[in-house]
């Protein structure tokens, strides 16, 4: 199994144009078979890039030949998120563990209220110095 | 008086449009949000863009006055010269925010620039936030006001307010809006003549964008935001969506404005 760090696919980790050319770049590997993805020591991480990058993996068809690793959870839940989304599933070692699929997580619908007053701001200035800083 | 979300509106609403050259009066006005600055801002752009050019009358609060300057509000939008010339040559900086409204221009890596001015900001500050959750936010939202806006320019600033200990992030455009842009999808077709409020409230919703594949930004910059404790706020057309502690307000905008605007307040960790 091939192992390579998210950083040799895109240097940057933010954007969905960035992720599009991860994946693209990623397609070569995906010929010879499964390839882990190192997700460790990213300083930016985004959801969207990671959603993007799983788009374009499922678009492919070659979303269960990746192996997503990484020894945060915070990484695991936006895999999550993304794959409750999407209706897709994945996988992930969490450091050095075994392989495990990634249960999606549901997410909460937000209940929204109409109100016929415009409320005031969250956060009500009281001196109108506090524009200098 | 402060100019902020509760009024902005109604304060864009009241300027006399019927005038060759509408007077903008903000001489009462001792401090502007990051919103407003934002949304008045907007709405300057649009009727620039129509053909329209203002008077302005600046403010007799200096601080508010200087905090335009230094946010270069007068060489960003078309005002009539000759009213301003002296605040124009008042620009000062400080650390504590871009000392500027920002043009998201169309570019590509324009959202990751923008991403790391604020976090230099940030970090020069030493702001007690997850500056990576905030890093992202930022990337998420401007990136999407540069792929969907339809118009040339967005505009983004932020403000941090070391007393108040949290950050303010205002982004704008003026451009096609959320309904028309997710009823350009047939998906969402059916919405076309949905009040304003309820298409923008839509957008928040997992996969529901103008795009076949679906996105994630709003719902995205919307958790994110309240994983942080913070709060958002979103103009587009005459409609807006308050979403804070968990919960979610919409309703009806005095001011029917082209395009979004939206800002993010994210408290420091106490």
């Amino acid at each position: 199994m091939k192992s390579i760090h998210i950083s040799e696919l895109s240097n940057i980790c933010a954007t969905r144009k960035r992720a599009q050319e991860a994946s693209s770049r990623l397609q070569p590997y995906l010929k010879s078979g499964v390839v882990e993805i190192d997700l460790d020591s990213v300083e930016i991480l985004s959801t969207s890039f990671l959603d993007e990058l799983i788009l374009q993996l499922m678009k492919a068809d070659s979303i269960e030949k990746v192996i997503f690793k990484c020894s945060t959870s915070i990484i695991e839940d936006k895999l999550a998120r993304i794959l409750g989304i999407r209706d897709a599933k994945a996988y992930y070692r969490f450091r050095n563990g075994r392989i495990h699929e990634i249960t999606p997580k549901p997410l909460e619908p937000l209940k929204a209220t109409f109100v016929a007053t415009k409320p005031a701001s969250g956060r009500q200035r009281s001196k109108a110095s506090a524009n200098i800083k | 008086m402060n100019l902020n979300f509760s009024n902005v509106d109604r304060f864009c609403n009241d300027i006399n449009m019927a005038d060759d050259n509408p007077v903008i009066d903000l001489s009462n006005v001792t401090f502007f949000n990051t919103f407003a600055l934002v949304y008045l801002g907007m709405f300057l752009r649009y009727h620039n863009s129509q053909g329209k050019s203002f008077k302005v009358v600046v403010p007799q609060n200096t601080a508010a006055r200087n905090y335009l300057a230094r946010q270069n509000f007068w060489s960003r939008f078309n005002f009539r010269p000759e009213t301003i010339t002296a605040e124009k040559l008042n620009r000062f900086t400080s650390s504590t925010s871009l000392n500027d409204i920002v043009d998201i221009e169309k570019r590509e890596g324009i959202a990751e620039d923008i991403m790391f001015k604020i976090l230099n900001v940030l970090r020069g500050n030493r702001v007690s936030v997850n500056t990576n959750l905030v890093a992202e936010l930022i990337c998420e939202i401007v990136d999407n006001f540069a792929r969907h806006s339809e118009c040339t320019l967005a505009a983004v600033a932020m403000q941090y307010y070391p007393n108040l200990h949290h950050i303010v992030i205002a982004v704008g455009d003026c451009g096609i809006g959320i309904r028309a842009s997710l009823t350009s999808n047939p998906k969402y077709s059916h919405m076309v003549d949905s009040p304003h409020c309820e298409v923008a409230m839509k957008a928040f919703e997992p996969l529901v964008s103008r795009l076949p594949e679906g996105g994630t930004g709003l719902m995205e910059a919307r958790d994110g935001i309240l994983k942080l404790g913070g709060g958002l706020t979103l103009a587009t057309g005459d409609g807006y969506v308050i979403i804070r502690e968990g919960e979610c307000k919409l309703g009806t905008m005095a001011c029917d404005l082209a395009g979004v605007q939206m800002s993010f307040s994210i408290p420091e960790r106490s």
